[in-house]
């Protein structure tokens, strides 16, 4: 009996992290997936001024 | 019938004369002939490019450099659509805000329009964010005269006087009378019921300012012709790398596959967050040119990781390397206009087209907003990484590529003070006389003119329909 306990009790709490996973997922804001908010580096060269990220 | 003089043609009772046998006036006298309608196209050229004629249409321009009047249009049939690009277009609702003129006035012709320009009606627009739309450009491979020709041989409603060069209009009491025309040598007062100007964004000013100087009573003198004039600033902006498959991602199922150029255009809210005026650009991504080769040189000196991992796709067909080439809206400026040469005249001795044009400060301005935020968006989305030309970045000037869209001089509007024409083309204070073709524009949007030519033409057609039959 004792075991079954366990086995129960960890299933229920493997649930709740996939349930929050997918929750969070969700609301997650749409707009911001794929953006990055890398830090502008403007670089000229070669009479071009480059649009760079930070981490470029 | 075509007819190489006016000598042979029976002048004496046809209800419409068009001036011009470009894409407006073809379009017209097509829709005229379905309703059984008789009209006479007057053509100043001949069948085919004749150097003698051409250069007629040579003027001064004052100002900035804009690309040679003499050699820019087409003195022949078929107009400049004998060596246009064939880049067509409708314009978007927005452009349409200054106009007496709505888009749903025009995209009732869409369908025809696609017809005569051969192209399908399919113009799509897919959005990549707030600031910027992937839009899709037909190509016509039309030139009017060639693809006109047998049907107008043919036809006993269309009379095409080839040969013929109308000087000025004759009338009184606000009433057009006469199109006087010289052809063979030979002067004609031609009558009619109707009569269309249609030969083109410089010549349709000009024949009116000529009109008005012999005859300042028939034409209003306040009425601005030759005011406003514009064209489409076009010019190198920049350039970079994007990923073609990071635009399909964004897009999904809405992105615009084919081999031509991946064409961007401005959105209106970014016209109303930026106070800009909009435009249209594309990129030149050949792969393996030398250009492709100088870009991800520069970027392994700037930013030598990323240029790396460029430099490894180099052959990757998903790669796009570039110059980036804008298009853009131009504002329209009392001051830019077409007048009459006080001293150089043409084989008619009539003066020829004195063009003053000064390139906008806001067109720069505005093609630095446009990069700016397209740089912005492709850095964020990791799309690409864009370059701005330093002269366009610092808002020191833009070199013109060339000005081949000529638009404005006889402006559609409700009132004579700021505008020419009414808004069924018709010029103000005048009982008949009509003008057609690019120089109607109020404003002159991103896309190429000569789709919204032919729908202001069969728009054109309806109106003269409904007042003949």
């Amino acid at each position: 009996m004792k075991k079954n306990k366990n086995i129960i009790n960890f299933s229920r709490r493997r649930f709740n992290i996939y349930f929050l996973f997918s929750v969070s997922f969700f609301l997650f804001p749409k707009k911001s997936v794929g953006l990055k908010n890398d830090p502008i580096k403007k670089i000229k060269y070669n009479n071009f001024v480059w649009y760079l990220n930070e981490k470029d | 019938m075509i007819f190489n003089s006016l000598e042979q043609v029976n002048i004496s009772n046809i209800p419409v004369v068009i001036v011009g046998s470009g894409p407006a006036a073809i379009t017209i006298a097509l829709e005229l002939e379905k309703n059984n309608i008789d009209s006479l196209i007057v053509e100043a050229g001949e069948e085919k490019y004749n150097y003698d004629s051409q250069q007629n249409y040579r003027g001064e321009i004052v100002g900035d450099t804009i690309s040679d009047l003499t050699h820019n249009r087409l003195r022949q049939f078929g107009g400049t659509s004998g060596h246009w690009g064939g880049w067509s277009r409708p314009l978007e609702d927005y452009h349409f805000e200054k106009w007496d003129i709505k888009k749903e006035d025009l995209d009732k012709y869409s369908d025809n329009t696609c017809n005569i320009l051969g192209i399908k009606n399919k113009f799509d627009k897919a959005n990549l964010n707030d600031y910027f739309d992937q839009i899709k450009f037909q190509y016509s491979k039309v030139r009017f005269g060639k693809k006109y020709k047998s049907h107008i041989f043919k036809s006993d409603k269309i009379n095409l006087a080839l040969k013929t060069q109308v000087s000025h209009f004759e009338g009184n009491n606000n009433t057009t009378q006469f199109a006087v025309c010289y052809s063979n040598g030979k002067k004609y007062m031609v009558p009619s019921k109707i009569f269309i100007l249609a030969c083109g964004g410089i010549e349709n000013s000009r024949i009116l300012l000529w009109t008005r100087e012999k005859n300042s009573q028939f034409i209003d003198p306040k009425l601005p012709i030759g005011k406003y004039w514009m064209c489409h600033p076009w010019m190198l902006g920049g350039n970079g790398v994007i990923k073609k498959s990071k635009f399909k991602n964004i897009l999904k199922d809405k992105f615009i596959d084919s081999n031509k150029p991946i064409h961007i255009a401005t959105t209106k809210k970014l016209r109303t967050a930026q106070n800009i005026l909009g435009g249209t650009f594309y990129m030149n991504a050949i792969e393996d040119t030398k250009i492709h080769k100088e870009i991800i040189k520069d970027l392994l000196c700037i930013a030598p990781e990323l240029g790396k991992k460029v430099a490894r796709k180099v052959f990757n067909k998903d790669l796009k390397c570039g110059n980036i080439f804008l298009q853009l809206e131009e504002e329209p400026r009392i001051d830019n206009q077409i007048t009459l040469h006080s001293k150089l005249k043409d084989n008619l001795n009539i003066p020829i087209t004195k063009l003053f044009y000064k390139q906008s400060t806001s067109t720069v301005r505005n093609a630095k907003k446009i990069l700016e935020e397209f740089a912005n968006f492709c850095r964020e989305t990791g799309s690409g990484r864009i370059a701005i030309l330093d002269e366009v970045y610092q808002l020191k000037s833009y070199d013109s590529l060339g000005v081949n869209h000529h638009m404005g001089g006889t402006r559609i509007g409700s009132s004579p003070k700021t505008s020419v024409v009414d808004k069924n083309l018709k010029i103000h204070n005048n009982k008949n006389l009509y003008v057609a073709g690019s120089s109607n524009f109020t404003s002159g949007g991103f896309a190429n003119p000569t789709y919204t030519i032919v729908q202001l033409s069969l728009r054109l057609s309806a109106e003269i329909t409904n007042k003949l039959v």
